[in-house]
This record gives C-alpha cells, structure tokens and sequence, in this order.
C-alpha cells in the first residue's frame, strides 16, 4: 500500500447515481416494451 | 510418458495435509519450491491411480479407504490440485505460516473429502477442512476476522455435528460404513443432508459463506472460494443425485443471492453472494439427476472454481494495493491496474457465461437439462439467475472497482506471482470457454452436448446484452440502489441480533429467577434458620426454663435477670451444669413425647 496515492481525503459514506436528464424517459419506455414483449411471449 | 514410478504412494489428500504441516520448516526460495510441488505430487499421484479403491486402512473397527478413485472424484481432484497450485502462486510473497498451512490442509482435507469411500474418513477430513479453513479467516488478525471466524466455525460445527450424527445412526442401523447413493426419507439420511446442506451453503443455512469469506485474508479468500461448497457439491452429486428438493433448493439459491449482491457495498461480499448463486445452479444439476444435468454439474464446478478464484484474487489484488475493497472507496483504477483489470473482466465474462467464456460451456448443460426435463419454472428461475449474476458479478464489480466514479486512488499493479496466478486463471476461463473438448472428456458420462449452436450463442447473448442494458438504465436513470457503508444481514440475522436479543431475553429470565431465588431461599428461608440456629439453645433455654423459673414463684425482674443470664451464659460459653442438664433432659422428654 505504500505504492498507493489517494487524491480524495474524505470516506464516501454512500454512493448515489443522480438521473442523468431524458434517461428517466428512456427507462420507461424500454420497461414497458420489455413488459408486453414478456406478455407476448408468455400468453400469446 | 509413465509417470507412476514418480508418484508418491500417498492419497492425494495426505499429501496435501503432511506437507503442508511442514512448510514452516522451510525458508527463502526452498519454501516457494515446496508449495509449488505439493499440488503437482498430487495432481500426478491422482492422474496416475487407476480408478478403483486405494489406500485401504483398518482404524478401530472400521474400513478407512482414502481413495475411491473414478470419474467423479478424479474431476473434483483435478481441480482442486490444480486451484491450489494457481492459489500458491497467488500467495507466494504473503510471508505468513499460518496462511500457508492452513490454505494447504484445507485444501488436503477437500481431496481427502473427494476421494473417501467411506462415511468415517468422509467426516475427518470434512471437520480437517471446517478447521484449517477458520484460520484462513482469523489469519486477517482483525476484530472483524475474529467475530466472523468465532460465527464461521460455530455454524461448521452445527453441520459437522449433524453429518456426525447422521453417519452413526447409518452405521449403527446398516452396519456398513460404505458411503454411496442415499435418498431422503430416514432420520439419519436427513441428518446427513442437512450437514452437507451447511457446507454447500442451501439457503436458508448460507450467511455463513456472505459474512465469512469476506473477512478473510487476501489469499484466504481464493482458498475458501474453492473448496468448502465444491467438495459439498461432490458430495451431494455423490449421494443424493436425483434428489428433487435439490432441484427446488437449487433454483432458489441462485436467485435470492441477486439482490443481496445488487445491495452490497463490500465487492468481496457481492463475490460471495455470486459464489452461493453459482452453487445453486449445481445444486439445481444434482438435483435433476440425469447424465446430462451431473455433466453440467462438474463441468460447472470446474469452470466455477477458476472464474471465483480469478474474480476474488483481481479483488485480494486490489485490497492489496489499496487497502479497500468497498465500491464507495473504489472506481477509476483502470488506469493504474490494467492487467488486474483485464483478468477481472475475464472472470466477469466466464461468470456471466459469455460465449467463449468457460461458464457458457458449462452452466448451459443445467439449464439444457432443465429444459430437457420440462421444468418451466425451473428453467425460467435460471434464466433469471443467468441474468442476475451477470448483473452484479459480471457488470458490478469491475465496474465499481476500475471504472464508475474516480476515487482518485493512484496505485500500481500487484507483484508479478500476483499477476501470473491471475493470467494462468484467466487463461484456462478462455481456453475452456474456446476448446472444452478435454473438459468434456474428463466428465463423468459421455459428452453429448454442442454448446455453440447458433440458437444457443443468440439467445444467450440477448439476456447478457438485455441485462447490460437494465444496468446502463438503472444507473443512468438514478434508480440503481446506492451503495452504502452498512451491514446487510440475511438469515444470519436469526444468529447475529436475533442470538442477541434471546441470550439478553434468557439472562433477564434466569437472573431474576436467580435473584427471586436468592431473596426467598438464601436470604429468606435459610436465613432464618440460620439466625434461629445461631441462638437456638439460649433460646431453647429461656423457653423452656423460664416457666419453671415462675413456678419458684419468682416473677417481674427476678424473671428478665433470669433470662439474661442464660443468654449471657450461652453469649459466653460458661452455661452452668444445671441447666445443660436441665435442657438435656427436657429434650430428652420432647424427642420421647414426639416418638
């Protein structure tokens, strides 16, 4: 560890992810169509 | 090439055991040499043993054979020759006895589990490993270590106890301590189970693995990653192939790992929680029964031992540098790690089982036979899981070690037996993945099974490339769970704070009780005997010759004068001969009158 240089100090206690602007959006839609794709191969 | 005449004739295991007793009696590079050929005497020893029951012992009234030698066991035997060689390597500059002795008993109590024959050695060498393994834990020399291996060894012995059990009620009702195929039903079958169940980590007896391993040493943790739940699943595929609770149990443990994993914060602790997933697909193959499901099996040991050993030295090699190991702390070491961080990256594809990885030749045979069984629910649970592990193993931990936010860490690679452990490991996940003929050829049954077919290479890359895709959303559109500095619990909760809340419970109980006691019978009953026993014959005394005293027709103060003086005679020791007489043949009456 003595070869080991930390540029931060501080211990991050928690390590959020903020939502990157339109990716909410994009979630969605692919979680709906993953839905009725699933539906589909499962009912129809 | 012959190579009998070299081979040492000694089980495979012993040699593993007395060899590594004596380590500490060498130094420098003679040491390094010693570790280094341990495993490659067994490896030949094993290669060149015809299949068949060697090393036969007689031990009290028992039949000890150490090595029941065949196709089954000899997988198992290779591998764990082979993970202990790439484990030493790993482990050369650790400096450290206790580490070495202990990764190689344990690791000689694994072979000697793998080539038992009978139930007595089976259980000697299962406790051999329970107790090498615990030091590999305490070897860390942390308080965390010592409360992890104190928990670690107090579940072992659980399951050592029941295994025991089992094997002495068999014995005792069959007369035979043969070990072969068992099916559940009897007590001492259930026993038995239930002990193997503790070693292979069956929820809901697995937080042992997730709380354990995590605090053990850098190289304790490749060590422990190989041998405890792959020589249970041994013995499980040895003795209770075909069981259908294994199915339902296997199914299980791969998925309820997943979201542990995606919770955890500790990278080795998601490697744990990826290791009991990993096992639940074995477990799942044992289960099933058929040639195709125990191929699947083995094949999926073998290949899971390289990829969990690869995975949790790139981690040991990152702890070793940086001296952390949580995502909080990593991230951005790509940069200064760039082997570690490939070899990780291939260990990440084999779990995932990546085509071309050694984990798509192998844990597709499960789900095949799955599919070939017509178990829907079973197939779609592994799917899932298949999904899962490539979720948190594959994706979340290189991710959060090399890549994800900068830590600002600048460190450099791990020493070079470091880095050729990991490229060795790294190398047999590609090789087996690209070629796994000989894998193939080693297994128990004859190999039917073509993995790489086109429907097969498609479909298993549009669950890895969905998965990465949920990944990529869930990050990007902040609903990732966040990593946090805490301690998940799981079932251990029962034993960790549920084991707290009832010794607290059971000492309120039993110390009021005692106190309650205490007041009523020590301080109460007793101590008033003893106060009417400490001045009972002045007492005595004055009530039965005070009424004599009255019939001298002596009253009022000549009475009270009366009385003190026989308590002063008794305070003093001095009571004159009258009385004693007096008091003597009033007593005399009494025990007449009470005859």
């Amino acid at each position: 560890m003595e070869d080991t240089v930390s540029e931060h100090k501080d211990e991050i206690m928690v390590l959020s992810h903020e939502p990157v602007p339109g990716y909410r959006g994009a979630f969605y839609i692919v979680l709906a169509v993953a839905t009725a794709y699933l539906l589909a191969v499962f009912f129809l | 090439m012959d190579l009998t005449p070299y081979a040492i004739n000694l089980p495979p295991g012993i040699v593993f055991i007395a060899g590594g007793l004596l380590i500490p009696m060498f130094s420098g590079r003679l040491k390094s040499i010693w570790m280094l050929l341990l495993p490659i005497i067994g490896f030949i020893t094993l290669n060149t043993t015809p299949a068949g029951n060697h090393w036969a012992y007689q031990f009290l009234d028992y039949d000890l054979i150490l090595g029941r030698v065949d196709r089954l066991s000899k997988v198992f035997g290779y591998i764990f020759c082979i993970i202990s060689f790439i484990s030493t390597i790993f482990a050369l500059k650790v400096n450290d006895n206790v580490q070495y002795v202990a990764g190689f008993v344990y690791a000689g109590g694994a072979l000697g589990v793998t080539l038992a024959g009978d139930l007595v050695s089976l259980y000697l060498f299962w406790e051999v490993m329970a107790i090498a393994s615990t030091f590999l834990i305490l070897a860390r020399r942390t308080k965390a270590s010592q409360a992890a291996a104190f928990r670690y060894v107090l579940v072992h012995i659980f399951g050592g106890l029941c295994l025991l059990a089992g094997i002495v009620l068999t014995i005792s009702q069959t007369g035979s301590t043969a070990f072969e195929h068992m099916t559940l039903g009897s007590t001492a079958s259930w026993l038995m189970f239930i002990g193997i169940a503790v070693n292979a980590a069956i929820p809901p007896l697995h937080p042992w693995l997730s709380d354990a391993y995590p605090e053990a040493t850098v190289t304790g943790a490749v060590f422990l990653s190989a041998f405890t739940t792959k020589s249970a699943v041994y013995v499980m595929a040895r003795g209770f192939a075909g069981t259908e609770l294994l199915i339902y149990l296997g199914a299980i443990m791969t998925s309820i790992p997943i979201f542990y994993a995606v919770l955890e914060n500790d990278i080795r602790r998601v490697l744990a929680y990826s290791l009991i997933n990993q096992v639940g697909f074995m477990m799942c193959g044992v289960g099933i029964g058929t040639a195709l499901a125990i191929n699947g099996t083995v094949s999926h040991a073998f290949c899971h031992i390289l990829y969990k050993a690869l995975l949790f030295m790139s981690a040991g090699a990152v702890l070793y540098r940086t001296g952390k190991i949580r995502c909080t702390d990593l991230g951005g070491l790509y940069k200064t790690m760039p082997l570690t961080c490939l070899f990780c990256i291939i260990g990440a594809a084999s779990i995932s089982a990546f085509p071309l990885f050694s984990g798509f030749v192998s844990k597709s045979m499960i789900i095949s036979a799955a599919g070939h069984g017509k178990m829907t629910v079973v197939w779609l649970l592994l799917q899932f899981a298949s999904a899962g592990v490539f979720h948190h193993a594959g994706i979340k931990v290189p991710f959060f070690m090399f890549f994800g936010h900068d830590s600002g860490i600048r460190t450099k690679e791990p020493p070079l037996n470091m880095l050729i452990a990991m490229g060795l490991a790294a190398f047999l996940c590609v090789f087996i993945g690209v070629y796994p003929q000989p894998l193939y050829e080693i297994l128990p049954y004859p190999v039917d099974y073509v993995p790489y077919t086109g429907a097969h290479v498609v479909g298993q890359l549009q669950l890895l490339m969905f998965g990465a895709l949920a990944f990529c959303l869930l990050i990007l559109s902040g609903y990732y769970p966040a990593e946090m500095r805490a301690i998940n619990l799981d079932t251990d909760w029962f034993y960790r704070k549920g084991g707290r809340g009832l010794y607290r419970l059971v000492d309120t109980v039993f110390n009021n009780l005692n106190r309650a006691c205490d007041r009523m019978l020590a301080q109460g009953l007793t101590g008033a005997v003893n106060r009417f026993a400490a001045n009972a014959p002045a007492r005595a005394s004055r009530w039965l010759l005070t009424p004599i005293h009255r019939l001298k027709g002596r009253d009022g103060e000549a009475v009270d004068n009366f009385r003190r003086g026989i308590q002063y005679a008794f305070d003093a020791g001095v009571v004159p001969i009258g009385i004693s007489a007096a008091v003597s043949g009033l007593f005399v009456v009494l025990l007449f009158l009470l005859r």
